[in-house]
């Protein structure tokens, strides 16, 4: 019984450990979040937008509605061209939904609007997608990639493995380390080459100028 | 504090127990990436460092990143953005990618990565010989990002491979320029049609890279018609008005491939 009780609470507090890191992730997603954007209507008082995918594809035919206070007060669709207008708003926050995303947006009259308000409101559809350079795939970084996709399903990790697998990233840095100082050394070679490929590109431009 | 080998020793533990700590250690050692030792915020920077710096080692850090800031916005013509920038400096590439795994698990097989956020920039960086190109690279991706509703891939990329070397390799002895060269005699062409088409990074390759900067490179420093054309886009996504497709726009101006192969032949 005693037995059973000790493995519960290490159990809880194992799983108080879990879900901590995931809400201070959300709370630290939330801090410094302004995220209304200074749109100018035009001078008939229109709001211009657009409705584009994450590489500025127009997307046409998009419904574009319009909230104050969760209350929908327009609904538009775009063109061919991706283009919207809504006539009848006024100065204040506005949210625009397209597609179940919320873009809030403080409207501003022509003649009383800021500096940083644009002129019209770009809605952009979809998840913005990262930017990565191009990666390494070797041996240890696939196993470490296979661990972390699984990590949900660890069971199957035994602690033994984990540890071996820490001791093996421990040699691999001692080895990077090392390889560190060699590619110092190298660099005075690859400096030297560099040299070398200068003379080939002089006469490659000649070549070029020659063709 | 809990010690591995102590709990998986006793005989008290069941199998699925034992499963359980098993994965709240691993928990741990996931939780240990991203330990900050040290953490700077000017402006809208925002930099955690997993490794302590001078303050001379931080003084070139931000001059570094402010330079880039400032020659994006005046060569570009930007509004700076207040948003903020985060940057993570990683000690080792294992910390690096223990601390993506639980974060962006698609990002751990990348040698850096920038993750756009409604809030905020996110940068992530490891410590290694040359890693200021890398976080130039990424740097330049935050900044184009915080300016601008949207930016296609291959501008993107182009914009990043051309701002991540010093300010005095942009324009001349960039090492993609030799290799142009190289390839131009072996009958290489642009595709500027087929780059536009891409939309997931997972689609590019190094030849990918390297055409976009050669389009980038042209448009800062080609013609004066192409100069123009860039900026007036750039203006238009900056300004909320429908840009169009920027290569549409390059193409309605000149004959582009043609003067992008001239560019390229005579640039020294």
């Amino acid at each position: 019984m005693f037995r059973f009780k000790f493995a519960l609470t290490l159990a809880t507090v194992a799983a108080m450990f879990m879900v901590a890191a995931p809400q201070m992730l959300a709370q630290e997603r939330m801090s410094n979040l302004d995220l209304t954007r200074d749109v100018a209507l035009d001078a008939s008082g229109v709001l211009n937008g657009q409705v584009v995918d994450s590489q500025g594809k127009p997307l046409d035919g998009a419904m574009v509605a319009v909230f104050q206070s969760e209350k929908q007060l327009k609904r538009v669709t775009s063109d061919e061209t991706g283009r919207f207008q809504v006539a009848g708003l006024r100065n204040g926050l506005y949210t625009l939904e397209v597609a179940g995303n919320e873009y809030p947006v403080r409207l501003w009259n022509a003649q009383v609007a800021p500096p940083s308000a644009k002129a019209g409101a770009t809605l952009v559809f979809g998840e913005p997608s990262a930017r990565g350079q191009f990666g390494f795939l070797d041996p240890v970084n696939t196993s470490l990639l296979l661990l972390g996709v699984t990590g949900v399903t660890l069971s199957a990790v035994s602690l033994n493995e984990v540890n071996q697998l820490d001791k093996r990233i421990d040699a691999n840095r001692d080895a990077i380390n090392q390889n560190q100082n060699t590619l110092i050394l190298n660099q005075n070679s690859l400096i030297q080459n560099q040299n070398s490929l200068d003379q080939l590109d002089v006469k490659v431009n000649t070549l070029l100028q020659s063709n | 504090m809990f010690h591995g080998g102590m709990f998986i020793s006793r005989n008290a533990l069941s199998r699925p127990m034992a499963c359980v700590v098993a994965v709240c250690l691993l928990t741990q050692v996931i939780e240990a990436a991203g330990e900050w030792v040290e953490v700077e915020k000017r402006g809208v920077v925002d930099v955690r460092s997993e490794f302590s710096m001078s303050q001379t080692e931080w003084d070139n850090l931000f001059r570094e990143l402010g330079g880039l800031q400032s020659d994006l916005e005046r060569l570009l013509h930007l509004t700076p953005s207040s948003q903020t920038i985060e940057i993570n400096l990683f000690r080792t590439k294992s910390s690096y990618q223990e601390f993506l795994r639980s974060r962006v698990p698609e990002g751990v097989n990348r040698k850096a990565l920038y993750v756009p956020g409604t809030d905020r920039g996110r940068v992530y960086v490891y410590r290694h010989w040359g890693y200021e190109t890398d976080l130039r690279h990424e740097f330049t991706h935050a900044l184009l990002h915080s300016s601008l509703p949207f930016v296609p891939m291959w501008l993107d990329e182009g914009f990043a491979e051309y701002f991540e070397v010093q300010a005095n390799q942009r324009s001349q002895h960039n090492p993609h320029l030799g290799e142009l060269k190289r390839r131009l005699l072996f009958g290489w062409g642009p595709n500027l049609a087929k780059l536009e088409d891409k939309s997931d990074l997972s689609q590019m390759d190094a030849a990918d890279y390297r055409e976009c900067w050669a389009w980038v490179h042209f448009m800062m420093h080609g013609p004066d018609e192409v100069r123009q054309v860039l900026a007036d886009y750039l203006h238009n996504v900056e300004q909320g008005n429908p840009a169009g497709q920027l290569g549409d726009h390059l193409r309605e101006s000149i004959d582009l491939d043609t003067q992008l192969l001239r560019h390229l032949r005579q640039w020294k």
